[in-house]
């Protein structure tokens, strides 16, 4: 990983980051998941040794990974939307209460708002966004309706009707004045109806948006009031923002997300995974769409509602469905009941191959035959994508238990004395990859009983391109799903001798790179070739998220050029301990809850390693 | 915090007072919290000639939430509900603003007579007829006026709603009665009790 290559997402990722991950990050801490790019720039420099590079690189891609989207805490939300309104503000040379007026209006996207000012013009804007434009500011010292003479040491408030003394009342921005009692019930029950973010001055007609200084003055004595206000205007930043929305964990982290993309999958730092589009469990290479449509089919089970119906016909005495499985039109219940298959009415025994006796019932249907055929095809079709989803969601499912048994071997493997390996990176960076790739391929399934089906996408695709595609798509997806089983054999079967292990390490990370390689395949057919044909709606799909996205040929290189120079060779102790570092900081950048725990207790033995080499060094 | 009494107080004194601005209010119980507002047929329109009456309910936080208004007198218009008299008019919703009054909303409510608005309609039949065919919407509105909220009707209804609530009946049910039973109080009796 180059140093050009940090610089050209450090600039955006500065804004986003550099305040996010505040003052707090040390640059010597292990648990560098924000790392800036600064950071492992500089760091990659200081320290020349192998597995550290590769460490480095790992680094890298996670960071580019994390390009497309930030994570907001608490903390940080106040920051960023007070950087927002600085920006607004040291443009248009206005106050807060105006930035942040125009900002919410314009969903806090700060281009849109010099761009609709430009286009549109200033009084225009303003006046749909509810603010006074700079020239009307000054002239309307006293007001219609509600205010009195200027000059008076009396004020006649327009809502109580009452007279008051001058300094009881308070004067808006837009020249209105109310008696100050009057106000702060106005400002009481707007802020607990939830209108805080656009309090509107009382008079009639007049839209404009209360400046916060005096709303907080007003406010004074009711220190909850103005927390609730505060806090609403803090919350618009997400509420109101389309780039940015709340992580869906239960209970809540806290935290926001902001996505460049709106087809993104995110792994909030609280361990919840989710699609930014719709909030629900991440889908890729499946759409929102897809993914919903499929998950009201598995609830409600309507294909085989539908089979049913086509195949089956209530018994008319117990009403079990009763399927026909040969001979004649007399069918018979297992509770005894005979009744004809044709009309479905109950009959007696006494039957020949032609007709039962004493009944009759018209004509055989070859419509309802038909019926009956596509509805079992569409079913089967789709009992042949069901299966393979849940095979794949089950072996999903098994994964922590895998990633469980890797880390007590790798325990293991660390205590015993005649070891000749001390770097598991490789090992962490394929679980990775296989649950990574096993995700794919569980919603691949989806994606394809969607997209070669004729009726989501009847109108893009004719049935012979459908089948090129098909055949393409399936193609890839069967070469994917030969490495994956490939690797969760390699990776669940037992460890072989120290001296092996070796070569059973080449072959892991060897596979690794090539699911990489075909899940990137996968996605390119996906996105290049299908996807553009659509055109009857959009298709919104979460890139691949692949540790490697972008630079995997290199890191895959280097960690070959490595195993071929035979390293990491000596077990010496102070190289021990830095394969330390990097087991702990793969498991960090994972994010999960269970990785994190495992995490902390290594800090401490990465911390030490990292001054030991440093003493080395 | 109870309603804000002074105002309403003074907001009735005010109406009171300027008998030219053609609408009239008059408090239901002791509370103020319940009245019945009036409101002529502006001229050249289908509603010439009727009077019609608004049932008005004020909330404690009056007057920084709307009132709640709702047509007793049945009307024909796109923006009233022919059935229950609700009532589509923005400053009775979001665009309230306390500095406006009861005053004005009914004077809203007959300029809303005058120029109704189907684009944002609260009676869609009504609404439909009002861009489909003009005239038809006219003639169904005039009806309706001289039908419900007829000026002759008024004569002496006062008089006669009071009678009815000594009886023991709120008032708006009386209003209804006498309005269904064209004014004649027995017709307007044997409404209300079979009811």
């Amino acid at each position: 990983m180059g140093e050009g290559g940090d610089d050209d997402w450090f600039e955006d990722y500065d804004t986003d980051m550099s305040n996010a991950s505040g003052g707090a990050s040390d640059p010597g801490s292990p648990h560098q998941e924000h790392s800036d790019g600064g950071d492992s720039a500089s760091s990659s420099g200081d320290d020349a040794d192998d597995g550290y590079q590769e460490r480095a690189a790992a680094e890298g891609s996670t960071d580019q990974r994390k390009r497309l989207y930030t994570v907001i805490d608490r903390a940080n939300l106040r920051r960023m939307q007070d950087e927002a309104l600085t920006q607004v503000q040291s443009i248009l040379g206005c106050s807060s209460t105006t930035a942040r007026a125009l900002l919410i209006f314009f969903s806090w996207d700060a281009e849109t708002v010099l761009g609709t000012l430009a286009e549109r013009g200033q009084e225009e804007v303003y006046k749909r966004a509810g603010l006074l434009s700079q020239a009307e500011e000054v002239p309307q010292a006293c007001g219609d309706a509600g205010a009195a003479a200027g000059s008076s040491d009396e004020v006649t408030c327009g809502v109580c009707m009452c007279e008051g003394p001058r300094q009881e009342a308070t004067t808006m921005e837009c020249g209105h004045t109310f008696c100050n009692t009057c106000w702060r019930e106005h400002l009481r029950i707007s802020i607990s109806e939830g209108l805080s973010r656009r309090l509107k001055c009382m008079a009639a007609g007049c839209g404009v948006v209360c400046e916060e200084p005096k709303v907080k003055k007003l406010l004074k004595d009711n220190p909850p009031l103005v927390a609730k206000y505060e806090q609403t205007l803090l919350e618009s930043y997400v509420d109101d923002n389309k780039r940015v929305r709340w992580c869906p964990s239960v209970p809540h982290c806290g935290n926001a997300i902001r996505s460049k993309e709106l087809h993104c999958e995110v792994d909030c730092t609280c361990g919840q995974a989710f699609c930014f589009a719709c909030c629900g469990v991440q889908h890729s290479p499946a759409t929102c769409e897809m993914q919903s449509e499929w998950q009201k089919c598995v609830k409600d089970g309507s294909e085989t509602s539908s089979w049913l119906n086509a195949n089956t016909k209530p018994c008319p005495k117990c009403s079990k469905p009763v399927e026909k499985n040969g001979g004649c039109n007399l069918v018979l219940c297992r509770c005894g009941q005979a009744f004809c298959w044709l009309c479905g009415q109950g009959t007696g025994r006494q039957h020949t191959w032609t007709n039962i006796e004493g009944h009759s019932c018209g004509a055989y249907k070859e419509e309802a035959e038909a019926r009956a055929d596509e509805a079992q095809r569409s079913l089967k079709r789709y009992l042949h994508y069901l299966t393979r989803y849940e095979a794949n969601l089950m072996a999903s499912r098994l994964e922590p238990a895998l990633r469980q048994e890797c880390e007590s071997r790798v325990d293991t493997q660390m205590q015993s004395v005649v070891t000749s390996m001390s770097d598991f990176t490789w090992l962490n960076e394929a679980l990775d990859q296989l649950f990574l790739a096993r995700k794919c391929m569980t919603y691949s399934y989806i994606f394809a009983y969607y997209m070669f089906g004729q009726t989501m996408f009847k109108e893009d695709f004719t049935p012979e391109t459908n089948a090129i595609n098909q055949a393409l798509f399936e193609d890839k997806q069967g070469q994917l799903e030969m490495e994956v089983e490939r690797l969760s054999h390699l990776l669940e079967s037992p460890w072989p001798l120290s001296h092996q292990m070796m070569e059973r390490r080449m072959a892991v990370i060897n596979l690794a790179a090539n699911i990489d390689v075909r899940l990137r395949k996968l996605y390119e057919v996906i996105e290049c070739d299908i996807v553009p044909q659509v055109a009857s709606r959009g298709v919104g799909i979460a890139p691949y998220k692949g540790k490697h996205a972008e630079a995997a040929g290199d890191s895959a290189q280097e960690i070959y050029r490595q195993a071929a120079a035979g390293e990491p060779g000596p077990s010496n102790s102070s190289l021990l301990s830095s394969d330390v570092v990097d087991l702990t900081a793969a498991d960090s950048d994972d994010d999960r809850p269970g990785a994190r725990a495992k995490g902390k207790g290594r800090a401490e033995a990465a911390n030490t390693g990292r001054s030991k080499r440093k003493a080395g060094s | 915090m109870p309603m804000d009494v002074g105002r309403v107080q003074k907001e009735i004194r005010d109406i009171e007072r300027d008998r030219a601005s053609g609408v009239t209010i008059e408090v239901q119980g002791n509370s103020l919290q319940k009245m019945i507002g009036c409101l002529k047929g502006p001229s050249d329109t289908p509603f010439e000639g009727g009077t019609f009456y608004v049932n008005i309910e004020l909330d404690d936080q009056y007057p920084f939430v709307p009132p709640k208004m709702r047509f007793i007198t049945k009307v024909w218009h796109p923006n009233i509900s022919s059935a229950n008299g609700a009532i589509c008019l923005d400053i009775l919703k979001d665009q309230w603003s306390p500095a406006l009054t009861l005053k004005t909303a009914l004077l809203s409510l007959q300029a809303l007579l005058s120029s109704p608005q189907p684009d944002d309609p609260q009676d869609a039949v009504v609404a439909r007829q009002y861009l489909g065919s003009l005239p038809e919407y006219r003639q169904t509105a005039k009806q309706w006026t001289d039908t419900y909220a007829h000026t002759q009707q008024v004569v002496g209804l006062e008089a006669k709603v009071q009678q009815i609530v000594e009886m023991g009946f709120e008032r708006e049910q009386a209003v209804v009665a006498l309005r269904a039973a064209a004014g004649d109080e027995n017709q307007a009796m044997e409404i209300l009790l079979g009811a």
